[in-house]
């Protein structure tokens, strides 16, 4: 599988479960639509450099789905690059 | 250690060294002589340091000896956690495989105690790599909580907490980025502070989650408390994450009292815990009432909200911290004991794209001001501070009908992490089994003052604090 198809394998993996806006621990059942071990074995890999040990697939797919947050935001805030805690209300 | 000194306050050790009712020697033999008996089953230290120690105590005698009172911590034993760098100590953040980390400098928060007086008894255990609220450290073993050594005194400060608690230190130095302060002095009957981030410097500190870490103070008193704070507090230079903002003096303001102050209680949000946690905390706002506040209903942002961003940011920025330490140790990671981040935890936080993240702070600042209008009119919030009245080493134990959860143990402290607000832990009662029972309350950014104010009111209208557990030396 290409890079890019399983970087949508990744994105559709995580998009999954939403819950009411916002991602939530712990992460959805199994999808149909979840990258193989292979697959995310490739991409950890990229992306980290770090290899997938055998049998952990399962692991740390349920845990990136667990943590992604995939709620719509206004675009338009501001990220916070440095934290600050004070804001106005 | 005669049991007085044990459980001296930070003042009263202060005014007796001062006058020479006592040595500072004197005191620290104590301390290490107490240490000795207790910590062979508490576990609550890494390292102990009685020779720099002793040789401390003796020079602060002789200071006082020349008429030299230091700083406000002169001659106060002290821990710190051990993932906050100390010059020339290892500082191993909970794992063996850095006992060979031995710091060239002191981590900021560590050289202010120092300068302000302090004796460094030791560095205190903590749950590895400052994850998670178990106690149970694989690499050090577990702490044991001083009402119950059965039972965890709660993480990932446990050795602060449990040390404190146990008359070892009047003051221990933790840090904060799901609880980490709050929890064990919940579970072990003391006060905790976690102040605003960027209140206190977290450069020199084993990062973890690197917008949610705080360090901060846990001692027996909130006056304490008060005093650590101001020790501890503010921006020096050089230093990266510390606000530039000045600090005001707590203690001439922490007897202010409650009278006219204005609480907020989110009775839906404050609706997980065991009945004896629930019980008492609804005690302590009459408490708090009948000295003169008035508790109001507020509405926070929702929690399930604050957790999913902190969870994605949690995930990121640990994955980013322990980035360096996983390729190293892979295997310091393969015995977490859960709630902690695994290993498998770690690869998928690398996973998870930039734009999640982006998102996750850009909700933060929502959250940040939904919940400044939810407490607008209010100038503390006040939660349990942790959900059960003692905590099992292993699995939770059923609440409320239902499988416990970690996310539960942190539905009171993880979002004012994700918040960056003051929260401070003050005893507010003990369970039918004898464990202590935490009261949270929860200030606007840089307001710690405000606080330690209604904990001080709070405290000394009982006397929760005047109780120790009963350890035999």
């Amino acid at each position: 599988m290409k890079r890019r198809e399983v970087l949508v394998s990744l994105a559709v993996a995580g998009a999954g479960v939403a819950l009411g806006g916002c991602a939530g621990r712990p992460g959805a059942d199994v999808d149909p639509r979840d990258p193989s071990d292979a697959q995310l074995g490739t991409m950890l890999r990229q992306l980290s450099g770090l290899d997938l040990r055998p049998g952990e697939g399962p692991s740390v797919l349920r845990s990136f789905k667990g943590s992604r947050f995939t709620a719509h935001v206004d675009p338009t805030i501001q990220p916070q690059a440095d934290f600050d805690p004070e804001v106005d209300p | 250690m005669s049991p007085d000194l044990a459980f001296a306050s930070i003042t009263d050790l202060a005014s007796g060294l001062r006058r020479r009712r006592f040595s500072c020697v004197e005191v620290v033999q104590a301390t290490l002589d107490r240490t000795r008996a207790l910590d062979k089953v508490l576990n609550t230290y890494i390292t102990l340091l009685p020779d720099a120690a002793l040789a401390r105590a003796r020079a602060v005698d002789a200071e006082i000896a020349r008429g030299v009172h230091g700083g406000p911590l002169a001659g106060i034993p002290i821990s710190i956690k051990d993932h906050i760098d100390t010059a020339g100590i290892p500082t191993t953040a909970g794992a063996k495989s850095r006992m060979g980390h031995v710091p060239q400098r002191d981590a900021p928060v560590a050289r202010r105690l120092i300068d302000a007086g302090a004796v460094l008894i030791g560095k205190a255990n903590m749950n590895k790599f400052a994850d998670g609220e178990s106690g149970d450290n694989p690499d050090f073993g577990k702490i044991r909580n001083p009402w119950n050594t059965e039972y965890s005194p709660g993480g990932s400060s446990s050795g602060s907490g449990a040390q404190v608690a146990a008359g070892l230190v009047p003051l221990s130095v933790g840090t904060d980025n799901g609880g980490s302060i709050r929890i064990p002095a919940a579970l072990c009957g003391v006060v905790g502070l976690k102040p605003t981030h960027g209140r206190t410097s977290l450069d020199g500190i084993f990062p973890r989650l690197y917008s949610l870490d705080h360090a901060g103070p846990l001692t027996r008193t909130v006056e304490d408390c008060a005093i650590a704070l101001q020790v501890l507090a503010g921006h020096g230079a050089g230093e990266t994450t510390t606000a530039r903002r000045p600090v005001p003096d707590y203690t001439a303001t922490v007897r202010g009292g409650v009278k006219g102050m204005r609480v907020g209680v989110d009775r839906a949000y404050v609706s997980v815990g065991q009945p004896e946690v629930l019980a008492a905390f609804d005690r302590a706002l009459d408490a708090l009432r009948s000295l003169g506040a008035t508790v109001v209903d507020v509405t926070l942002p929702p929690s399930d909200q604050i957790g999913a961003v902190g969870n994605t940011i949690a995930a990121c920025e640990y994955s980013v911290a322990a980035a360096d330490l996983f390729r190293d140790h892979p295997d310091d990671f393969d015995r977490a004991v859960p709630p902690a981040a695994s290993g498998a935890d770690i690869k998928a936080g690398m996973l998870i794209p930039a734009v999640d993240y982006i998102r996750a702070t850009q909700h933060r600042r929502v959250l940040q001001q939904a919940y400044a209008r939810a407490t607008r009119d209010v100038q503390v919030l006040a939660t349990p501070t942790y959900p059960l009245a003692g905590r099992p080493f292993g699995p939770y134990p059923q609440v409320q009908g239902r499988a416990f959860t970690a996310d539960d143990a942190i539905r009171y402290t993880f979002p004012f992490d994700v918040l960056g607000v003051p929260a401070l832990s003050v005893p507010c009662g003990f369970s039918r089994d004898g464990f202590p029972i935490g009261l949270q309350l929860v200030s606007r950014p840089f307001d710690e003052a405000t606080a330690l104010r209604a904990a001080y009111a709070y405290e000394q209208a009982t006397e929760w604090h005047t109780r120790h557990p009963t350890l035999h030396v």
